[in-house]
């Protein structure tokens, strides 16, 4: 009877460990019920579908399609997904997500923001921020042209504030190369005359006085709390009240206790899709108008998310009239109402910013010290390559039309200058008793052809300084009487002191004929010794 | 199809076990048979229909010509016997090892000065997954069969079965005719076996997803960049990479156990603590067993063995290890990884091995993990000069740069723990993957079973790294 009722009990305990072991193969059975309960955040990026067909099939590549669709979708999944997850950050102290690091006494970070506080990723070069710093003036320069204001917004890093919670195991990363980033822009924005706001600085006094309970950084989240992020926006706002011809008024900042965090306090965590919510003292942030500005000029803010908890505020006060915050890849128009993504950080051509710029008188370019080595991503390079978005080149067209050949030329961008010998940016100059005509980066010429000429246009850079040029660009637009565009490109003209044809008489047409060429800048490069001269010679 | 993937898992896996008990236990063994042999079909499959219709080809041929050969005899019945052999080693040869014969025989007519102006027509040929396996598994029937040691199978599902049973497929181990064939037609299912092969498998799994997963990218991180530019990374590489071949083969031999266990099958064990091997003959006793006593019973025994005096000996050992380098890849690494052993082995029967019996089994035990440490940075680097490359950075000790991101950034805590498991679990002879928890009550012991096993499918839900290092060969 004993033996019996073991063996009973065996079979019994056996047949348990066995369910418990097929109760789980057959997850995807009442998995989805469970998921009901969970989410998941992050990116969530699109597979490219696979179609059934022979090669597919045959290749293997339909079933690896299916395999991955399974995968990420299978009934279970989230639950499954946010238990592992917590398993690894509770038990184990690691970080499931691979952009997050866990630091001392859980305090989260994004790993850029660590290699570039310990300086395991090397500073930019020297020339970098000359480049930059050139760029930026000359920016700053094209939008004063049209009366537009330029500043430059500096917000903080979280690895900077808390370097003593950066995980030991990365200090091993630690280098020393001197000045960071974020001392070389601030010496670079200030030798090139550039406005800008560093807000680490009003932060620290702020910090001295003990103006806010909240953090500036709270452990679980990446970017600054709203408090300290309104209260900067506040201070710049200060700030360009004391240099700007507008009166934007005043504004204060306040905090009050919230329950539970206020996005993005806890993004860090969100984005480690753990079961358990985080714990911690919220505050929330109102900002307030004291004193309304007697102007409401227009605006364009370009930058990345530390503007969400900053210089959003600022719009929503009604400080501003028409108002772009143009953030990562996407942007927002009208106070926040209207959105819009874009289909990538860099994919300027696909916003209107002949009008949103245009219309600004105030533009800020906002960086966090993390995200100084691609300041902007390529926005100011962009604005630089096409001038006409600020509104500066086009409005200061030269009225005088003059006789060149059998063409008519008028020049645009022409602009005092004491960088090269003629003095100007642009013009008709006489070299060798040769007429030829002068382009400067960010300056343009138009010539007008009538139907009976035969001409070609070429250019190359200036052979007494080509050596010291790194190359300019020549945008070519050619047009016919009724301002069709017949062709549009781009030249390169090398430093090598050789003639590049920019236009000859291949377009066929029985009309006028009009050649607009714009002179940039090589993308990223410096402007300096980039003296373009164009000729017009008979074709053969 | 990967076994510690989640479309195995969640998808075949549970649907292939249902299918098999519901027609082993209500209808008739054959069934049982035709649904595995559908299964394991459709597990192929996965990996593209192609390499599905050369196995199917190579085991229509080799089941024709076998049932030929039995009713021939002579010099026909030799003579089919050795076409047999050709067609199948030939098939291995053309889809394995084409690409790198011809290139290097037109790299070997360049260097002497002939240009040959000729391109082979072979393109890119897929290698169809497992070709090595099964290809070794259909010889050992062919040979056995034609020297009598086993019965020719008459039936096609079971000799199909025996060669396409999913769990031996694409990883091994090689299992021989003679071992299962009687399993084939005539096995038992109890609840008592399959609870101990639902145990293999968990233990297979979670040694794959936590072990070899965890220390192969560190593996990876240091490989990448040749072994970076410290001593002491380098020897970290090289250790995780020992590691994470080692777990990540037997696990694979583990779970194949175990799945076979689940379905009334047994099949031998492909390892018995390698590491913990005291020499280099040691290390091939208990390494890959499966392999290297197939080569033991069909190279070096009719080769003659260690029977025709000490030179032919070492001889039959050079051509059974310059094989094994050429079994597993088609690339000159594994061929000189290959030579490395042998000539290790050689050196030892030569009398190192006396020397080594008389030292402290520490240093007997060292000597051979610097061994086969290093004879496996030949065998994971791209060639035979980064392999030297990453050597030279293992003894380079005045160099120890330690500042590397792509390195330090899999230093986790998870990392650590999995190491120091790994390597206790490596060189500790008395733990086997089956009695992972031994010395505890039994329903503690299931209860442990199964929260490894939840852990393990919690923990593949989030993996992204999931390589699986045997499924080249």
């Amino acid at each position: 009877m004993k033996k019996g009722l073991s063996k009973f009990s065996t079979i019994k305990g056996r047949s348990i460990f066995l369910l418990c072991f097929f109760s789980v193969l057959f997850i995807p059975l009442y998995g989805g019920f469970i998921d009901r309960f969970f989410q998941l955040d992050g990116v969530v990026k699109s597979r490219e579908v696979v179609s059934l067909n022979y090669h597919t099939l045959a290749s293997g590549e339909y079933q690896t399609y299916l395999n991955s669709k399974w995968e990420d979708n299978f009934p279970g999944r989230v639950f499954l997904l946010k238990a592992r997850n917590q398993i690894l950050y509770s038990a184990l102290g690691e970080s499931p997500n691979q952009n997050v690091i866990i630091g001392k006494h859980k305090y989260l970070y994004g790993s850029d923001y660590i290699l570039y506080e310990i300086q395991a990723v090397p500073p930019e070069t020297e020339e970098y921020f000359e480049n930059l710093g050139s760029s930026l003036a000359t920016l700053s320069e094209l939008l004063a042209q049209s009366g537009k204001e330029l500043y430059v917004f500096i917000t903080p890093s979280k690895a900077r504030y808390f370097r003593e919670n950066i995980p030991s195991t990365y200090m091993i990363l630690q280098a020393d190369y001197g000045k960071t980033n974020y001392e070389k822009l601030c010496e670079c924005l200030k030798e090139n005359g550039i406005n800008y706001f560093d807000s680490n600085e009003v932060i620290k006094e702020a910090q001295e006085h003990n103006e806010f309970k909240a953090p500036l950084f709270h452990a679980t989240g990446i970017h600054w709390n709203k408090v300290w992020g309104e209260y900067s926006a506040a201070c710049f706002l200060e700030y360009m009240n004391s240099i700007s011809k507008y009166d934007l008024g005043a504004v204060n900042v306040s905090e009050t206790k919230s329950l539970k965090p206020i996005d993005p306090d806890a993004d860090l965590y969100s984005s480690l899709n753990l079961l358990v919510p985080p714990k911690g003292d919220w505050y929330a942030a109102k900002m307030d108008v004291v004193k309304a500005g007697s102007d409401h000029p227009n605006v364009f803010f370009r930058g990345g998310s530390f503007m969400g908890q900053s210089l959003s505020a600022l719009i929503s006060c009604g400080i501003f009239g028409e108002n772009t915050h143009f953030e990562n890849y996407y942007y927002f128009r009208n106070n926040y109402k209207d959105y819009q993504e874009l289909s990538g950080f860099t994919a300027y051509e696909e916003l209107n910013l002949d009008q949103y710029v245009g219309e600004a008188d105030i533009v800020v370019l906002e960086v966090n010290e993390a995200a100084i080595a691609h300041m902007s991503w390529g926005f100011i390079d962009y604005l630089l390559a096409h001038p006409e978005y600020t509104d500066a080149v086009w409005n200061i067209a030269s009225e005088s039309q003059e006789e060149w050949g059998n063409a008519k030329i008028r020049f645009e961008g022409v602009r005092d200058t004491d960088l090269n010998p003629w003095g100007v940016t642009a013009g008709l100059i006489c070299e060798d008793n040769q007429k030829y005509a002068l382009l400067n980066p960010f300056s343009a010429m138009s010539i007008e052809f009538d139907q009976e000429t035969q001409e070609t246009i070429r250019a190359r850079i200036y052979p007494e300084v080509a050596e010291f040029s790194d190359g300019a660009v020549l945008r070519v637009v050619i047009r016919d009487e009724n301002e069709k565009v017949l062709s549009e490109y781009e030249c390169k003209l090398s430093n090598e002191s050789e003639w590049t044809t920019v236009f000859s008489d291949m377009i066929e047409t029985d009309n006028r004929v009009t050649v607009d060429i714009t002179c940039l800048n090589e993308e990223g490069g410096s402007d300096s010794c980039d003296w373009v001269i164009v000729e017009c010679i008979k074709s053969n | 199809m990967v076994f510690s993937s989640a479309v195995f898992i969640f998808a075949f896996l549970p649907v292939t076990l249902i299918l098999y008990y519901v027609s082993f236990h209500f209808m008739h063994e054959r069934c049982a048979n035709f649904t595995l042999l559908v299964m394991s079909s459709i597990f192929y499959l996965w990996g593209g229909l192609n390499n599905f219709l050369v196995l199917v080809t190579i085991i229509l041929i080799n089941y024709f010509l076998v049932l030929l050969i039995c009713r021939l005899d002579g010099l026909g019945r030799r003579a089919l016997f050795l076409l047999v052999l050709l067609i199948d080693i030939g098939n291995l040869v053309f889809f394995k090892y084409i690409n790198f014969l011809s290139d290097n025989l037109l790299l070997f007519f360049n260097k002497i000065g002939v240009d040959l102006q000729i391109s082979f027509p072979f393109g890119n040929i897929v290698l169809p997954i497992g070709i090595s396996f099964y290809t070794f598994q259909i010889l050992s029937y062919v040979i056995d069969v034609y020297y009598g040691r086993v019965d020719v199978q008459k039936n096609l599902v079971r000799f199909a079965l025996y060669v396409m049973m999913f769990p031996q497929l694409i990883a091994g181990p090689i299992v021989r005719y003679k071992d299962i064939n009687s399993e084939i037609e005539n096995r038992r299912i109890s609840l008592e076996e399959v609870e101990y092969g639902v145990k293999r498998f968990i233990v297979g799994f979670a040694k794959k997803v936590f072990l070899a997963n965890t220390v192969g990218k560190i593996a990876d991180a240091v490989f990448s960049q040749g072994g970076s530019n410290s001593f002491l990374y380098a020897w970290l590489g090289a250790i995780c990479y020992t590691l994470q071949i080692f777990y990540d083969f037997s696990a694979y031999s583990d779970m194949a156990i175990g799945l076979g266990g689940m379905m009334g099958f047994h099949f031998l064990e492909n390892f018995d603590h390698p590491y913990c091997a005291l020499s280099i003959q040691e290390f091939w006793r208990r390494w890959h067993i499966s392999l290297s006593s197939w080569f033991r019973d069909y190279v070096y025994i009719p080769l003659g063995g260690n029977r025709k005096g000490k030179v032919k000996t070492y001889l039959n050992l050079s051509v059974v290890f310059l094989l094994t380098g050429i079994w597993h890849g088609a690339a000159w690494q594994f061929i000189f990884w290959g030579i490395y052993h042998g000539f290790f082995s050689i050196v030892e029967r030569l009398g190192f091995n006396r020397v080594l019996k008389k030292v402290p089994t520490f240093f007997s035990h060292i000597y051979t993990m610097v061994v086969v440490i290093i004879g496996w940075v030949f065998f994971r680097a791209n060639n035979i000069k980064e392999a030297l490359h990453y050597i030279e950075r293992m003894f380079s000790f005045h160099s120890n740069d330690l500042q590397n991101y792509a390195i330090v950034k899999e230093f986790s805590p998870l990392f650590w723990l999995c190491l120091c498991v790994g390597l206790i679990l490596a060189v500790k002879k008395n733990v086997k993957g089956q009695q992972l928890f031994k010395n505890i009550s039994i329903p503690l012991e299931r209860g442990a079973y199964i929260l490894l096993w939840l852990i393990s499918v919690m923990y593949l839900s989030g993996v992204s790294y999931n390589p699986f290092i045997y499924f080249q060969f």
